[in-house]
């Protein structure tokens, strides 16, 4: 009995040991100190909820959306951060952080005259010389090498208010990729944070910023916490506290935004298309079309010696059975691709007859393949698809299409977090990206522009680099769309992605709660004018 | 023990090396520049030769308590398993529990009362039960229960009741050799002389098991219990992808996916150490309850 | 004299094996398992003349999501593959790497532990120690660091397998070997001149098989769970072979709305390892010496 007693006294003293160590884990936040970002059902004095839920499908990496291409991360960027100018429902550009601007003569000088009342989130005041410092760092980044980083050259603080940024060409597009990519930090807290020891790591995760929200606590794998910001000068946000929940299962979503684990999903957390018929129905949640236009292709390595042959990429692409793809992996609401990676919003969509657009025809498949020294796929090397499980379905249909051809498909599965470092590091035979629709269409430059790092294809094609850059300078609206037309023609014909289907996103929330708007282009939804019925 | 320690370091860091592709690579940023990624290489050490790599692996961890950087958070490999661990070591424990108390509960049910309805029941349950694989009890799970009863949360430990549908689905699936190992240690002890005696000097039916029966039958089902620890642990691993718990056995999950090495090899260390904790802990609870060896140590 | 003793020796052998096989065939539970594993094999093997496995792998449209039917047994997936035929080409990958990792893993597992078992000392120790360092680390975990270091192919995977598989089965066969080696017969044996490798194939093996085997039952229903827990997490079998840890990955998705893809890859998964434990349950039994009739 004796010993029976130790025996229990002993699995007890470890149970507790364990307990406790199961809960002190659950409390711990991680590095960023504070409590750990659980939800709590926040109430304001009326009754009101007024915190909400977002899901996320990934880690946090940086906080500032000119680090980053990845739509987690300019969520959120777009929270702490806010942009010198903004965008409207139509996609024209229109005040933020700028009240207005004038363009210089020579179309190469922009000054942009500021507001007198922002703030930044530890008090201090938004100055030009912020702004002249944040369009350096664009001009640094390496994310914006090809967009904002060609074309700008510097800028100065003329005074308090005012800020010019120079160029090296008239570029047309230059409001609209401003007002995209141009997000403004605070120098002198950046400063004195390097200064402090910490790492620019470290920094992008500890941003002080003019957005609406200010940054709470981080903790990997499970979630983030921001809470208004009073100061916002737009006003200070009505949902007081935000959380972002780290879901990285896809089938988790569905059922989390239907328990009311979840109020929102955003459009680029994508929920697999079988989920919707059922969220439609469920009681309490909202699906909503948003005009949001995504394309999805197949990003082929222009690279490799058997994919720089342009009928054999056309080869691949007549094999397709795009209706059979949407019905799949869509549900049927998708779209065939009408140019490229444009959607219907984009400055210089073209409809002009010389556009190819690839419908599924076997037999020409065959032809070309067999042209370009691949009878019935004999001697071709096997396909490797570098995708995230998300996109894992596409790919299954495609080894049914391409097994026609006498193609074998072999996955290499990624987290979203590597899948685009593995590409860029042409560890790819393809891979499957969704590309939001630009505002406009000389700002796709960056998929084809040399060393630029959306050019996952490696495609190279210095004449179309040449129209391009000729587009974005014409002034008039009518030559501009001409050379459009020649452009997406060329582009269509080569044929270096293969365009599948184009599909309007879907915001998915809560009912109760007043969703006022997206950001065009970012494809990220607005929060600061969010509230609770 | 120590001996055994580092030569799981070995193997793992052996496998590990033949991993494709280079930290430079993955750090490189945006624009891999191959002379960017030899920089980052060289100053990650990664040039170095097999055994040098090695031995400052060792010594980072020795001295340092340094398990790498993740290449994809850049943040310390052990901050990042201790803030995920105590989850995985929650579950895993808590199983251990619920399996002990299920397996050795029935098996000394159907132990005494062999050959009845009970027993043949629940040998044919167990065996059904431990045919399963441990995903797909925990798809059925979340199917049956998780999905038609709002009280248990789809997935995550947010709350204490995350713990319970990933809890009973280990149990499941482990409770059935326990079981059946309880059954067959308590029929042999019960078969033995010295219960004969017991019952033939008239002690009560209860004292006999319970007094004689059991605390001999204990032995082997306390070591079946340790090894069973290993089997939960890496079931931790399938379990927490179905049950998205953010614990280390799916981060071990997302590192592979990730191509992050340090992790990968930080988390396997440690769940092979924790494993050796336990197997020690097993080992000195045996010295508590067998008086052999008990009186080996005990003047 | 010896000749009689070799006699006397070999007619032992054959009727003890006779006796097991007696009791193997009159445990009812035994039997029912065998009779199903067999029948799944042969499932297995003549699966291309049940149906062809073009059909498990061509995607037909407007067959999407299908329920049950006479025409498809077990429904249809997302791709409109039947699942009949899926499953049943299936049950291929399973019993392929349970019976290759088995062998492979016993060859090796026989050879190492009858090595250690028989010389002892210096090199029982380092091989022990070597298998203790393996049996540390979580066996999925280890499977899936070799499989991330060295690529998902079939060969990598078997590999994987008996590495986790080959500690615990050294173990048994270690443990049986020296209970047996200490054996009265073995010293009569060497008393008479006979040599090592003549006791080892002639004695030790056929008497420590007993443990060995029914181990290995015992491993087979555990290979196929760990085949497609791997598949399940997409880094063992990849698509579009149907695998059916292939299959119950797939079928998460729709999971609500179409329960039967999950359903019958999961039977098929538990009634095979289910067999092959009943089997290995009356192998047991039939080798226990302690447990009468």
């Amino acid at each position: 009995m004796k010993k029976m007693k130790r025996l229990l006294a002993v699995l007890l003293c470890v149970c507790t040991l364990a307990a406790l160590a199961g809960c002190g884990g659950d409390k711990n936040s991680g590095q960023n100190g504070g409590d750990s970002a659980q939800p709590s059902s926040g109430q304001d004095a009326s009754g009101k909820k007024d915190s909400i839920t977002v899901s996320m499908d990934a880690n946090v990496t940086t906080l500032c959306p000119m680090e980053s291409n990845t739509s987690n991360n300019q969520m959120l960027g777009n929270l702490v951060l806010s942009a010198i100018t903004d965008f409207d429902d139509s996609w024209n550009v229109i005040p933020n952080i700028a009240e207005s601007w004038e363009i210089s003569e020579d179309g190469m000088t922009y000054t942009y005259t500021l507001r007198d009342d922002v703030y930044f989130h530890s008090g201090d005041k938004l100055t030009s010389e912020d702004v002249a410092y944040s369009v350096q760092r664009a001009i640094d980044s390496a994310y914006l090498k090809a967009s904002f980083g060609k074309y700008a050259v510097g800028a100065e603080a003329v005074d308090e208010t005012h800020v010019a940024i120079h160029l090296n060409q008239a570029y047309t597009p230059f409001l609209a990729v401003a007002s995209k990519e141009l997000f403004i930090h605070n120098q002198s807290y950046h400063d004195e944070y390097i200064a402090a020891g910490h790492s620019e790591a470290e920094y992008l995760m500890n941003l002080d910023g003019t957005g609406p929200y200010k940054f709470v606590s981080y903790e990997d794998g499970v979630g983030i916490e921001f809470e208004a910001f009073d100061k916002y000068f737009k006003g200070e946000p009505q949902i007081k506290h935000w959380y972002g929940k780290i879901i990285a299962d896809n089938n988790s979503r569905a059922l989390a935004i239907e328990s009311g684990d979840i109020d929102l999903i955003e459009t680029h957390t994508a929920v697999p298309a079988s989920n919707l018929p059922m969220l439609r129905e469920a009681n309490g949640v909202v699906v909503e079309k948003t005009d949001f236009e995504k394309v999805g292709s197949i990003i082929l390595n222009n690279k490799l010696p058997e994919l720089s042959d342009v009928r054999v990429r056309k080869a691949l692409a007549y094999a397709v059975d795009y209706d059979w793809l949407r019905e799949t992996i869509t549900n049927g609401d998708a779209y065939p691709t009408e140019c490229a990676y444009l959607g219907h919003k984009t400055t210089g969509f073209s409809t002009a007859d010389s556009i190819v657009n690839y419908t599924y025809d076997l037999e020409k498949a065959k032809a070309l393949l067999a042209e370009a020294g691949y009878p019935n796929g004999e001697g071709f090397p096997v396909i490797k698809a570098t995708v995230t499980e998300l996109r894992k379905g596409i790919v299954e249909v495609l080894q049914q299409c391409w097994g026609d051809l006498g193609l074998t498909i072999e996955i290499n599965l990624c987290e979203s977090s590597v899948v685009w470092d593995e590409i860029r590091g042409g560890n790819f035979t393809i891979g499957i990206v969704f590309n939001n629709c630009m505002v406009d269409s000389t700002m796709y430059d960056s998929y084809f522009a040399e060393g630029s790092t959306q050019n996952f294809t490696g495609y190279h094609n210095p004449e179309l680099l040449d129209l391009l850059a000729q587009a974005a300078q014409e002034l008039d609206a009518g030559k501009r769309q001409e050379m459009f037309d020649q452009i997406w023609t060329t582009i269509t014909d080569d044929a270096p992605s293969i365009w599948m289907y184009y599909e309007a996103s879907d915001l998915i929330y809560r009912e109760g709660l007043h969703v006022s708007g997206v950001y065009p282009t970012q494809s990220v939804v607005r929060y600061e004018d969010m509230y609770w019925e | 023990m120590l001996p055994i320690i580092l030569g799981v370091t070995l193997v793992v860091f052996t496998i590990m090396y033949f991993t494709p592709g280079s930290p430079g690579e993955l750090l490189a940023g945006a624009n891999p520049d191959q002379a960017v990624i030899d920089q980052i290489n060289h100053e990650l050490g990664f040039d170095q030769p097999f055994h040098v790599r090695y031995f400052n692996f060792l010594k980072g961890i020795v001295t340092k308590f340094d398990f790498g950087t993740s290449y994809t958070s850049q943040r310390p490999v052990l901050d990042e398993i201790m803030s995920r661990f105590p989850r995985t070591l929650t579950l895993a424990f808590f199983s251990m529990i619920s399996t002990a108390v299920v397996g050795i509960s029935i098996g000394i049910l159907s132990a005494v009362k062999q050959y009845s309805l009970l027993d043949y029941a629940s040998t044919v349950v167990s065996m059904f039960f431990s045919s399963m694989p441990s995903f797909w009890i925990g798809m059925m799970l979340l199917l049956w229960i998780a999905m038609n009863f709002s009280w248990f949360p789809i997935n995550g430990v947010a709350s204490w009741k995350g713990y319970l549908l990933p809890c009973a689905a280990l149990t499941f699936c482990n409770a059935a050799p326990l079981m059946r190992l309880t059954r067959s240690a308590m029929l042999e002890t019960i078969r033995s002389d010295y219960i004969r005696t017991a019952r033939a000097k008239g002690a009560l039916e209860k004292r006999v098991i319970w007094k004689h029966a059991f605390k001999n039958a204990l032995l082997p089902v306390v070591t079946n219990i340790g090894n069973n620890f290993r089997a939960l642990l890496g079931g931790s691993v399938i379990t927490e992808t179905v049950f998205v718990i953010p614990g280390l056995g799916s981060y071990v999950i997302t590192a592979i996916r990730s191509k992050d090495v340090p992790v990968v090899m930080g988390c396997t260390l440690f769940m092979s150490a924790t494993f050796l904790v336990v197997i020690l802990l097993t080992d000195i609870l045996y010295a508590y309850i067998d008086p052999r060896v008990k009186a080996k140590y005990m003047r | 004299m010896a000749k009689v003793r070799a006699a006397a020796g070999a007619e032992k052998g054959v009727s003890q094996n006779l006796e097991i096989m007696r009791r193997f065939r009159k445990n009812r539970s035994a039997m029912i398992g065998l009779s199903i594993f067999l029948l799944i094999c042969l499932l297995a093997v003549l699966a291309d003349v049940i149906v062809p496995y073009s059909e498990a792998i061509t995607q037909v449209k407007g067959a999407r999501l299908l329920p049950p039917s006479a025409e498809h047994l077990f429904g249809t997936d997302n791709l409109g593959r039947d699942m009949f035929a899926r499953v049943i080409h299936g049950a291929r990958y399973s019993i392929a790497f349970a019976l290759a990792v088995s062998a492979c893993s016993l060859v090796i597992s026989v050879a190492l532990g009858g090595i250690a078992g028989y010389y002892g000392g210096a090199t029982d120790n380092v091989v022990m120690r070597a298998l203790d360092v393996i049996m540390c680390i979580p066996g999925d975990l280890l499977a899936l660091c070799i499989v991330a270091a060295f690529g998902t192919n079939l060969g990598n995977l078997l590999i994987a397998l008996i590495v986790g598989q080959v500690p615990a089965t050294v173990r048994i066969v270690r443990a049986t070997i020296m209970g047996v080696s200490s054996a009265d017969y073995i010293e009569a044996a060497q008393c008479h001149g006979a040599g090592d490798a003549r006791i080892i194939a002639r004695y030790i093996v056929p008497n420590a098989m007993g443990p060995v085997i029914v181990n290995a039952t015992v491993n087979a229903s555990r290979i196929i769970i760990s085949v497609s827990s791997l598949s399940f997490l997409g880094l063992g079998i990849q698509p579009p072979a149907p695998e059916w840890g292939n299959l119950l990955a797939g079928a998460r998705e729709f999971m609500r709305i179409c329960p039967w893809l999950v359903y019958f890859p999961g039977l098929a998964l538990v009634i095979t390892s289910l067999s092959i434990n009943m089997v290995g349950d009356g192998l047991r039994d039939a080798l226990d010496p302690k447990i009468r009739d």
